[in-house]
């Protein structure tokens, strides 16, 4: 069976500069992917690969089989849905309105949007937990809230393949796990997830496999608890860190070392008030 | 000590999360509402422009004197001159009026739309002013006074030109900042200005009136030779921008996020910036610069239902045509006999009245940047 989604030595290079090199990946349906690495290790620039947004310089990529490069914008849209890191929306539409946006490559040009359309929009708002901002203009909405708008627009694109480029990003730990657990769901269903990360204990505790990228390239690849070892990461993110188990679920849990330096932990502070 | 504290921020914490569940915003109006407003608007202004005047032409008169052309007649008594100053002085400039601010109103709404920006406007980011060089260099070069078409043409690609300059510089990474919007727009008007200047030192007295005229915009030398002349421009325009309403919805999320929703977004976006430029051009060239209109019309729109480019649209089609029929009315009652110039009215109405837009919405927009 082909994988969801598959990269072949895909490689972005732009003002003679390299941004991804070589990326061969494979990641089935029913799969979750996280993507971790520095900042500038060309994690968003893969997504944009992958997405059909950059064409690649090298190597080629594919999605459900077909070939990224020369889609159409209409029927890859209804193949991968894409949550990019930055969105900005100045037209005052609500909330309801922009999940539905999702739909747009489901319905035709010359249709309204069916029962079935509004529906799907209603209960990827429920998954996101922003049904209760429906009728909000997402302009006024802060920022995690304006987040999971668009992760409800995503989910109600309802693709077989699904990137998410830090999804986690401004969101507050209850809504991150929130969002991880989603991404577990997307899997359950089927579908071919990848998520780009940058809290290396969500990778941990949700993914089935870990990739992690530097400089462009991919350095390592694997489960969770292969993939994050402490000398890879310290090398990788340039800093001392130490790997301890969850006390409840035994995954792996990324913690910065201090070892050797003078933990500068702040006095507990008697000041501390609660209003 | 710690738990009486860790209670109490309970409790208060509890307290605050009531209070954010009733958080909303201002309640829209629904769309079919506003639609029977501007109608009922727009048929009220339309017997007032027809009607008002040195000659008074009441409502059932109008209509009679329009039924007769059309080979009924309605039993209500008219004398010549009444048939004649409606039929061959007001109804063409009504119509051609309706045409006119249709299109700005129309071409605002979906440039705003694909510059992802609720400040572009056809006068502010220069397409006005570009195709008033292609106007205003046609009329003094000579190739074509009388033939409105030739005039409509220089007119639209100018404007086309103009749009693509300040859409290439403005356009960073699929967005276009506002500064660097407006910025651009500045250039490009100063830029259209100086070749206005340019064409105005080489007129002759004529050809200057005619200029002065193109300049200050107005609706008052409408003929049916004219209305005619451009009037497929306007159908055009009017009946295929709408067709990308939904792409143009999603559009406004950004270029990436819409290809991401399988909007073909160069396409649609070439397509609605050749298609504004030609109703823009196709307006200019009969009317002159005319501001505002395709900046104040959408947004009171999109204040009162929303922004959905569906409504949002075909809507700005009547409610430009509500607004120059009015600000037409205005300039040729205020100082009878005389007649102010359009665009002067629409400006100095528009000006202020977007200042206090921008300044009541300013916080809803989410921020200028």
């Amino acid at each position: 069976m082909t994988p969801g989604l598959r990269a072949n030595g895909v490689g972005y290079e732009t003002q003679g500069r390299a941004l991804v090199r070589g990326v061969t990946l494979d990641l089935d349906y029913g799969e979750v992917l996280a993507v971790v690495g520095p900042n500038g290790a060309g994690k968003s620039t893969l997504c944009g690969l992958l997405a059909g947004d950059l064409e690649p310089t090298g190597g080629d990529a594919e999605v459900c089989g077909f070939p990224v490069r020369g889609m159409k914008p209409a029927p890859l849209a209804r193949l991968r849905s894409m949550l990019s890191q930055h969105t900005y929306l100045r037209f005052p539409f609500t909330v309801r309105e922009v999940a539905m946006m999702g739909r747009h490559p489901h319905v035709s040009r010359w249709r309204s949007p069916s029962e079935s359309d509004y529906a799907l929009a209603e209960s990827a708002m429920e998954s996101a937990q922003v049904l209760h901002l429906a009728d909000r203009i997402y302009p006024t909405l802060s920022g995690g809230e304006q987040r999971r708008v668009s992760l409800a627009r995503v989910l109600a694109q309802d693709t077989p393949v699904v990137l998410l480029d830090e999804p986690t990003a401004a969101l507050d730990i209850g809504h991150q796990q929130l969002v991880m657990s989603l991404c577990r769901r997307l899997a359950a269903d089927g579908r071919a997830v990848l998520a780009v990360l940058h809290d290396l204990n969500l990778a941990g505790a949700f993914a089935d496999r870990v990739m992690v990228m530097s400089e462009g390239e991919v350095v390592a690849s694997g489960a969770p608890e292969e993939v994050l070892c402490p000398e890879l990461l310290s090398d990788v993110f340039n800093q001392p860190v130490m790997v301890v188990p969850h006390p409840q679920t035994g995954k792996p849990v990324v913690l910065a070392s201090y070892e050797g330096e003078q933990a500068d932990a702040p006095a507990r502070s008697a000041a501390a008030t609660f209003v | 000590m710690m738990a009486s504290l860790g209670a109490r921020a309970l409790t208060r914490l509890r307290a605050l999360q009531q209070v954010a569940g009733r958080r909303a915003d201002a309640p829209r109006l629904t769309s079919s509402t506003l639609l029977a407003i501007m109608l009922a608007l727009f048929v009220a202004v339309l017997f007032a422009n027809v009607g008002m005047g040195a000659v008074e032409i009441p409502p059932a008169q109008a209509l009679a004197v329009l039924l007769s052309h059309a080979g009924l007649d309605v039993g209500v008594d008219f004398d010549a001159r009444t048939d004649a100053i409606f039929w061959n002085i007001r109804l063409p400039r009504v119509v051609l009026g309706m045409l006119v601010g249709g299109s700005l109103g129309i071409a605002g709404a979906a440039l705003q739309g694909v510059f992802r920006n609720p400040l572009a406007e056809p006068a502010i980011i220069g397409v006005s002013s570009g195709a008033a060089v292609g106007a205003v260099g046609a009329i003094v070069l000579g190739f074509s006074i009388f033939n409105v078409h030739g005039v409509a043409v220089a007119a639209f690609f100018c404007g086309l030109l103009a749009t693509a300059v300040v859409y290439g510089v403005a356009r960073v990474y699929g967005q276009t900042a506002v500064t660097t919007l407006i910025l651009a727009g500045i250039a490009v008007n100063a830029t259209a200005g100086a070749f206005i200047g340019l064409f105005i030192f080489i007129a002759d007295d004529d050809q200057l009136r005619s200029i002065t005229f193109w300049t200050l915009g107005h609706v008052g030398g409408a003929t049916w030779p004219v209305v005619v002349s451009v009037f497929p421009f306007f159908l055009v325009g009017f009946l295929l921008l709408p067709l990308w309403a939904r792409s143009l919805n999603l559009l406004t999320l950004g270029d990436r996020e819409a290809r991401h929703m399988g909007v073909s977004t160069e396409r649609v976006r070439v397509g609605v910036i050749v298609l504004s430029a030609l109703l823009t051009g196709a307006a200019v060239s009969v009317s002159g610069i005319i501001s505002f209109v395709g900046l104040v019309v959408p947004h009171v729109i999109r204040l009162t239902v929303g922004p959905d480019h569906r409504f949002l649209l075909p809507a700005s089609i009547l409610g430009g045509a509500i607004t120059l029929l009015l600000a037409d009315l205005v300039a040729r009652t205020v100082v009878v006999p005389a007649e102010l110039p359009l665009g002067v009215v629409t400006a100095m109405i528009g000006g202020p009245f977007f200042l206090w837009l921008v300044h009541r919405t300013r916080r809803s927009w989410g921020g200028m940047e």
